[in-house]
C-alpha cells in the first residue's frame, strides 16, 4: 500500500527499472490479497459457504433435478447416484432437488425473522437509550425477563398460540430475537447521545427522529452487522429444530428440518434422508458464524469481549 | 453482600412475574379454550355455557390471573390437564427429574471435555492442537443436534446395535442424548475456557508472576485459572438452563421422557394448563440459575457486590 520511496533506485541506470518495480509491487498485491484472505480465513470460507447458498436459492429451479414435490411411487428410496444425486425419499421425490429447495425455504425463514427482530429491537433500543426515564425502565425490564427464558422455549409458546406452520416460525424467530438488537442499540444509544457532534446538531435545532437516525444510528452499523450476520444462522438452526419436531414449516414444504425428519422413520432402509439435509443445515449455519467473526474482527473488534461480560447486566445506567 | 442479594432476588421475583403473566395472558389470547379442548365440538351452547362456569373461563382475565398465581404460590397448584385430568404440578415435577438427569450429565460431560480441550489449546496457541479444537469447535457450534442425534441413532443404534436409542430407564439410555446434547455446549465452553485463559495470559500480573520465578504449577493454580474462571461460570449457569429448558429437541428425539418432551406434546394436543406449568417452571429454573451465577461472581469478585449497591 504504502510506496516505499528507494533512494538507489532513483539514479538506476536500469532502463527497466519502473517496470520491475510495477510488476514486483503487482506480485506483493497479489500475494498480500492472498494474504488477507487466509488470515481472514472465517470471512473468506463463510463468505464462500453464504454465496453458495444465496446462489442456490437463486437458482434453484435450474439446480434441481426434479420438481421438489414431483412424486414417483416406481422410484422410492432410491440410494444416490447419477440420476438422484441424493437419493430419493420414501414417495420417490428427488431428495437432492429438495434440499436445493430447502436454501429458499431457509432463507425465507431467516430473512423475514431476523427483519422482524432487528427492526423492532432497533426502533426500541433508539428510544429507551435516547430518551431514558421510566421509558427506558419498563422497556429494559421486559426484555431482561424476555431474555431469562430460553429463545426456543418462548418460539414454542407462539407455536401453541398460533399453531404450527412457516410463518408462525417466522414471527416467533423474530419475536425471540428482539432483546439482543434491543440491548446492543439501547447501549449504543446511551453512550453517544453525550457525544459532540450529538450535542452538535441537537443545538443545530434538528429533531430527535433525525438525530436518532442520521447521527446516532449509523454510528451501530458495524456492530448490528455482525449481530444480524449471526442471528440468521441462528434463526435457520433454530427453524430447523422447531421443523424437525413439527412445530415449525409443515410438510410437502421443503425444509431441512422437516426433511430430517421424514428421513427419521426409514433410517434402516435409507440413510441418506436423514443425512444431506443436515449437511445443508451445517454448512448454512457455520457459512453465517463465520462470516459473522470475520466481520466481527474487520469491523468491530472491540465485540469480540462481548461474549465475556455478563450478559444479564447493563453496563451503563441511564443518566440524567 | 446482603443488599446486593436481596436486590437480586427482587429483581428475579419481578421477571417471574413478568414471564408468568405474559405466557398467562398469551395462552389465554389463543383461539379456543380449555372447554373447547375437552369438550369439542359436541356440545351445545348451554353445556358449554356451563362447562366454562365451572372452570372459572367466564371470569375476567385479570381475574383469572390473580387466581392462578394465588393456587400457584401458595398451594402448589398449577391446575390441571386438559386431557388427562392430572395434576399439572405432579406432571412437570415428574418429567423435571429427568430432564434433570439428562441437562446435569450433558453440562459436566461438555466442561469436563470442553474446559480440557480449551485448556492445552490456549496452552501453545497455534500449535496444531488449538487448530483442531478451533476447527472443532467451529463445526460444533454449527452443527444441529438433531442431525448428530439421527446419526448417532443411525450408526450405533441401528448398525452397531451397541446402544438403545428410545427411552429412559437404564444408564445406557443416558448415553446417546447426552453426547448430543453435550457437543455443542463442549464446544462453546472450549472456545470460551481458550478466549478466556488466553485473555488472562496476556495480563501484567501474570506476567509479574513469571518474572518473580514463579513455577508454571503455581502461575496457573493460583493465577491464570481463578481469574479465568468467571466468564465460564457465567456460562455454565447461563448454558445449564438453556439445556434444562430447552432440550426438548434431543427429549423428542429419544424419546426421554422429561420437560421439553412434555412441553412438545402439550402443544400439539393444545394442553394450555399443562405448557403454562411447564413454561413456567422452566422459568423459575433458569432465573434462579441466573442469580446464582450473579452471587457466585458477587463471591469471588468482592468488586461487585459493593459497586452494585
Amino acid at each position: 500500500m504504502t510506496v516505499r520511496i528507494e533512494p538507489g533506485l532513483h539514479q538506476s541506470k536500469q532502463a527497466h527499472a519502473p517496470l520491475r518495480r510495477a510488476l514486483r509491487r503487482a506480485r506483493t498485491r497479489q500475494r498480500r490479497g492472498l494474504m488477507w484472505a487466509l488470515q481472514r480465513l472465517n470471512l473468506t470460507v463463510g463468505g464462500l459457504l453464504i454465496g453458495t447458498l444465496l446462489l442456490t436459492a437463486l437458482f434453484a429451479p435450474l439446480l434441481a433435478v426434479a420438481p421438489p414435490d414431483a412424486i414417483a411411487p416406481a422410484s422410492r428410496f432410491q440410494p444416490p447416484g447419477l440420476a438422484h444425486p441424493f437419493g430419493t425419499d420414501g414417495l420417490g421425490r428427488d431428495l437432492f432437488s429438495r434440499v436445493v429447495y430447502g436454501a429458499r425455504t431457509a432463507l425465507q425463514m431467516a430473512v423475514p425473522a431476523v427483519m422482524i427482530g432487528s427492526f423492532s429491537g432497533i426502533i426500541l433500543g433508539l428510544l429507551a437509550g435516547y430518551y431514558c426515564g421510566p421509558l427506558d425502565q419498563i422497556l429494559s425490564r421486559i426484555m431482561d425477563a424476555w431474555l431469562a427464558l430460553p429463545g426456543l422455549l418462548l418460539a414454542i409458546v407462539f407455536v401453541a398460540l398460533l399453531g404450527p406452520s412457516l410463518q408462525t416460525t417466522v414471527i416467533a424467530l423474530g419475536l425471540v430475537g428482539i432483546p439482543g438488537y434491543y440491548r446492543m442499540v439501547r447501549n449504543g444509544t446511551l453512550s453517544t447521545r453525550e457525544m459532540l457532534y450529538v450535542e452538535a446538531a441537537r443545538t443545530m435545532g434538528l429533531g430527535d427522529g433525525r438525530i436518532l437516525l442520521r447521527h446516532i444510528l449509523p454510528n451501530l452499523t458495524s456492530p448490528l452487522v455482525v449481530l444480524i450476520t449471526l442471528r440468521l444462522g441462528t434463526v435457520i438452526l433454530a427453524g430447523g429444530a422447531l421443523s424437525f419436531i413439527g412445530l415449525g414449516a409443515q410438510p410437502p414444504t421443503p425444509e431441512w428440518g422437516a426433511l430430517l425428519a421424514s428421513g427419521r422413520d426409514s433410517m434402516d432402509r435409507a440413510w441418506w434422508v436423514a443425512f444431506f439435509p443436515g449437511m445443508a443445515i451445517t454448512a448454512s449455519v457455520m457459512g453465517f458464524n463465520l462470516l459473522g467473526d470475520g466481520l466481527r474482527d474487520l469491523l468491530a473488534p472491540e465485540m469480540a469481549q462481548d461474549h465475556r461480560t455478563h450478559a444479564g447486566a447493563d453496563e451503563d445506567e441511564c443518566g440524567s | 453482600m446482603l443488599r446486593f442479594l436481596v436486590r437480586r432476588l427482587l429483581g428475579a421475583l419481578a421477571v417471574l412475574l413478568a414471564v408468568s403473566f405474559f405466557t398467562f395472558v398469551m395462552l389465554e389470547l389463543a383461539p379456543g379454550d380449555a372447554a373447547d379442548t375437552l369438550v369439542g365440538e359436541t356440545a351445545s351452547a348451554e353445556q358449554m355455557a356451563a362447562i366454562r362456569s365451572s372452570m372459572g373461563l367466564d371470569l375476567p382475565l385479570l381475574v383469572r390471573y390473580s387466581n392462578f398465581l394465588t393456587a400457584a404460590v401458595f398451594e402448589g397448584d398449577l391446575g390441571r390437564s386438559v386431557i388427562s385430568g392430572r395434576s399439572v404440578g405432579t406432571l412437570v415435577a415428574e418429567r423435571f427429574k429427568y430432564t434433570f438427569v439428562l441437562a446435569v450429565t450433558a453440562m459436566s460431560v461438555a466442561v469436563a471435555v470442553g474446559g480440557l480441550a480449551g485448556a492445552v489449546a490456549a496452552a501453545r496457541p497455534r500449535g496444531w492442537f488449538d487448530l483442531l479444537v478451533m476447527g472443532f469447535m467451529t463445526l460444533g457450534q454449527a452443527l444441529p443436534t438433531f442431525w448428530i442425534a439421527l446419526l448417532m441413532i443411525l450408526v450405533f443404534g441401528l448398525h452397531l446395535r451397541w446402544l438403545p436409542v428410545l427411552g429412559a430407564g437404564t444408564p445406557q439410555h443416558l448415553i446417546l442424548p447426552t453426547v448430543a446434547l453435550a457437543l455443542p455446549a463442549a464446544a462453546v465452553v472450549a472456545r470460551l475456557v481458550r478466549a478466556s485463559l488466553l485473555d488472562v495470559k496476556g495480563a501484567d500480573y501474570v506476567r509479574t508472576a513469571r518474572a518473580k520465578g514463579l513455577g508454571p504449577v503455581t502461575v496457573w493454580g493460583r493465577h491464570l485459572l481463578p481469574n479465568s474462571l468467571m466468564p465460564v461460570i457465567t456460562l455454565i449457569g447461563l448454558y445449564l438452563g438453556q439445556m434444562l429448558g430447552g432440550a426438548f429437541v434431543i427429549e423428542t428425539i429419544f424419546g426421554w421422557p422429561g420437560l421439553g418432551r412434555l412441553l412438545v406434546q402439550a402443544v400439539f394436543d393444545r394442553d394450555l394448563p399443562v405448557v403454562l406449568g411447564a413454561v413456567l417452571l422452566i422459568a423459575v429454573i433458569v432465573v434462579f440459575l441466573n442469580v446464582l451465577v450473579d452471587v457466585v461472581h458477587a463471591l469471588l469478585d468482592p468488586r461487585i457486590g459493593h459497586e452494585a449497591v
